[in-house]
């Protein structure tokens, strides 16, 4: 009887320790008693150093504001956005923006609507364009609009094609970080051999381009097309104002379905891709975005789309194998209407995190830090992400960077050149309507449906998704 | 009275801990996935209503379902074997017991302490259609990710390497219990190499083959990684097996009640394949 009431006790006080997490659970009644005072104490101690530790860990002294922001940029491009934060924080002392990196773009939205259905959110988190839509709706996110007005930021010298991507209902709902735009990249050395040394200037001209290569056994393919499929695809639409969903690309309010079959260009685009394809001008490289950049890097492919963020990679990677030429992302065909590109990247969000206004100064005191002239020179000359401030481009650092990489010109041409960047299509079902779609055009380049077909099927599916979407959301 | 009070606690309190876990990280999910996958839940993961059997219908009547349950079948069925093959052959050529033979072991064991993720982007880089030494090796320009066929033989040689040291290791350890007197007899009867294989061995590694067709199989099933890393279920879809569509439901287009009512049509399929197994394992295991 004793051993097993002894059994039982030692049962509950492993439970008990397992649960509490301390395993100092020996000893008699008495013993605890004693030692439980000295115990609080070595606790109080504990917590002490720690948040010493932390404190000296980010810096956090007196009456700082600490502003936690979720962070999604990995890489090189990453560690110099953060760079800016840190010189944010060493310039002065009412406020501190603590980074926490979270993993991709979507692991942070995923996160994040995870922490916030218990309010547990950060203050501020970078979310790619094209969770837009899902942030917007998501009914936790302080319109960015809010900040601007009541701490009187200005943004006037903002590049406003770059801004109305962010722009729905009037409202600008995020702040643009780090803002990257397609464009074309091409083998200038080649190229100049077959007279077009600019570049293409159309989906023709890259067909032809395609076929001079190969005839004359200058390249082995014309376009690596599978570099950045998505974009090859929306962009001729954005180009002519052509809408992926409706209720103006769901700009005017949420889409209830996809237009992308109700005229003929979604399928001409499909069509001229496919044509590509059977007469042998894109690379032969598979599907995947790694291997289609290497087809280009190599010399395989003289002709790919990619976004402008990968120009220093592209330098980096060619290594002056030849001479490497950028030029504005293409229109369908020579005649048809060009309002330029829409963007891709990321920026910055307020979440209603339970917090009150308390932190907004903070907050409109780090966005006036972000948008600064300076700082977006910074973030430029040593990313290639465009600066949403036209300002920036006079600082010292981006002239020096714009006399060395060249190419970056066209980066800035294709923003101002974009008239239509606050076109590019909104809806929550945007990642997998995109991922629809590319798929279908990978079965189409596989023979197994016509561009009409893909097209149509993209549009059941998408559909569906929307429905399900507006459903229950 | 007190005794037989403590009497019928006392072994639910030893079991205490372990339910608490297995309810935390086993149980809790599972009810959860069910009640999920029979209601409404918005992309914040929060169940909205309860929607019925919609989430299934939703899914039976979705063609990619269909061709994704077809893949994945046609991963397992035609990768276990290969693994079991595989693990067997290399098995039988380190079990000589005259001949220590510890290094080809390790060597042949080797590939099970490369994570999946590794492995995958090695031999991603092997496949590679410009830069790959197995192009380079066959002298052919094939794009390995360009059809869904050439994309499925690189997911197949990557897994079956990647567990060629698993199996190994399980069929040499089913070779060495084996006892010496059964081949001594055998070759007092002057049976050869073949047949001591055929009629000795084979049959008393039964158990362990068996053992490592149903891991095989399960983990067949599972096959996440390298599709992830190798081909995100491309090309147009054509190597996207159940466990990455889950993953895609789940974590990129956040449709979590499709996402769960998938998991648990996989769960009872691998519940049914278990199942058979165990009645065929009647049939054809050899015990000693």
């Amino acid at each position: 009887m004793k051993r097993k009431l002894t059994g039982i006790s030692l049962a509950i006080m492993m439970i008990i320790s397992a649960v509490a997490g301390c395993g100092s659970s020996s000893g008699s009644q008495e013993d605890k008693g004693e030692a439980s005072a000295p115990s609080s104490q070595q606790a109080s101690v504990n917590e002490n150093k720690e948040t010493a530790q932390a404190a000296s860990g980010q810096e956090a002294a007196g009456d700082r504001v600490n502003l936690v922001l979720w962070f999604g940029l990995s890489g090189q491009a990453g560690e110099i956005v953060q760079q800016a934060i840190q010189n944010y924080n060493d310039s002065q002392d009412k406020v501190y923006v603590e980074v926490q990196y979270q993993g991709s773009y979507e692991e942070s939205l995923n996160k994040l609507k995870t922490a916030m259905r218990t309010k547990a959110g950060p203050d501020l988190v970078q979310i790619y364009e094209a969770g837009t839509r899902t942030m917007i709706d998501s009914g936790f996110v302080i319109p960015m609009q809010t900040i601007i007005d009541a701490y009187g930021i200005d943004i006037s010298g903002l590049e406003e094609n770059l801004l109305n991507y962010y722009v729905v209902d009037g409202k600008l709902y995020s702040m643009p970080l780090n803002t990257s735009v397609p464009v074309c990249y091409y083998n200038k050395t080649v190229l100049s051999q077959i007279g077009y040394e600019d570049g293409p200037k159309s989906w023709d001209d890259i067909g032809d381009i395609s076929q001079k290569v190969i005839d004359q056994g200058l390249a082995e393919s014309g376009i690596a097309l599978c570099s950045n499929l998505a974009w090859c695809f929306e962009q001729p639409m954005v180009q002519q104002r052509y809408p992926m969903v409706d209720n103006d690309n769901g700009r005017a309010g949420r889409a209830t379905r996809s237009t992308l079959a109700d005229g003929t260009l979604a399928v001409d685009i499909a069509a001229k891709f496919q044509e590509f394809v059977t007469k042998g001008y894109t690379a032969n490289v598979g599907f995947t975005v790694e291997d289609n950049r290497a087809a280009f890097w190599s010399g395989n492919a003289v002709i790919m789309m990619d976004s402008s963020g990968s120009i220093r990679a592209s330098l980096e990677a060619i290594d002056g194998a030849y001479e490497l030429g950028v030029c504005e992302f293409p229109g369908l065909t020579k005649d048809a209407p060009n309002g330029g590109v829409t963007l891709g990247g990321a920026s910055i969000y307020v979440c209603d995190n339970g917090k009150g206004d308390a932190k907004n100064e903070a907050i409109a005191d780090f966005m006036k830090y972000l948008i600064d002239p300076e700082t977006q020179g910074f973030i430029f000359a040593n990313t290639g992400y465009f600066p949403i401030t036209s300002a920036a481009l006079e600082q010292e650092a981006v002239k020096e960077t714009m006399k060395e990489y060249p190419q970056y010109q066209v980066v800035i041409d294709t923003v101002h050149n974009s008239p239509n960047m606050g076109f590019g299509a909104l809806y929550a079902s945007l990642v997998d309507g995109r991922a629809i779609y590319v798929d279908y055009l990978e079965k189409m380049f596989l023979g197994e449906v016509t561009p009409k077909e893909c097209i149509e099927r993209s549009v059941q599916e998408i559909d569906t998704l929307i429905e399900e979407y507006n459903e229950i959301n | 009275m007190k005794n037989s009070i403590v009497k019928k606690i006392e072994p639910y309190l030893y079991l205490l801990p372990v339910f608490v876990l297995f309810g935390m990280f086993v149980f809790y999910p599972l009810v959860r996935t069910v009640v999920m996958s029979v209601s409404s839940v918005n992309t914040m993961g929060e169940i909205v209503k309860f929607a019925g059997i919609k989430n299934f219908q939703r899914l039976f009547l979705s063609q990619e379902f269909w061709r994704n349950l077809k893949t994945t079948f046609t991963f397992a069925v035609i990768l276990v074997p290969f693994q079991l093959f595989i693990g067997l052959l290399m098995a039988l050529l380190a079990d000589n017991r005259k001949r220590k033979s510890g290094t080809i072991r390790v060597i042949f064991a080797l590939p099970m302490s490369i994570s999946y993720a590794c492995g995958s982007m090695i031999w991603m880089l092997m496949f590679n259609a410009n830069t790959g030494i197995i192009n380079y090796l066959l002298g052919r320009q094939i794009s390995w990710t360009g059809s869904r066929g050439s994309a499925m033989v690189m997911i197949l040689v990557t897994t079956c390497w990647l567990t060629a040291g698993m199996n190994f290791i399980y069929t040499l350890s089913g070779l060495q219990s084996v006892p010496d007197e059964l081949y001594e007899c055998s070759r007092l009867e002057g049976s050869n190499y073949w047949q001591t294989v055929r009629y000795i061995t084979l049959p008393l590694v039964t158990p362990t083959m068996f053992f490592l067709l149903i891991i095989n199989t399960i983990n067949a099933f599972q096959i996440f990684t390298q599709v992830k890393m190798m081909t995100e279920g491309g090309p147009g879809g054509g190597t996207t097996v159940l466990a990455y569509s889950i993953y895609e439901s789940a974590f990129i287009s956040n449709r979590w009640g499709n996402a769960c009512a998938q998991s648990l049509v996989f769960f009872v399929i691998l519940l049914i394949m278990s199942a058979i197994q165990f009645r065929v394992e009647k049939k054809g295991v050899f015990y000693q």
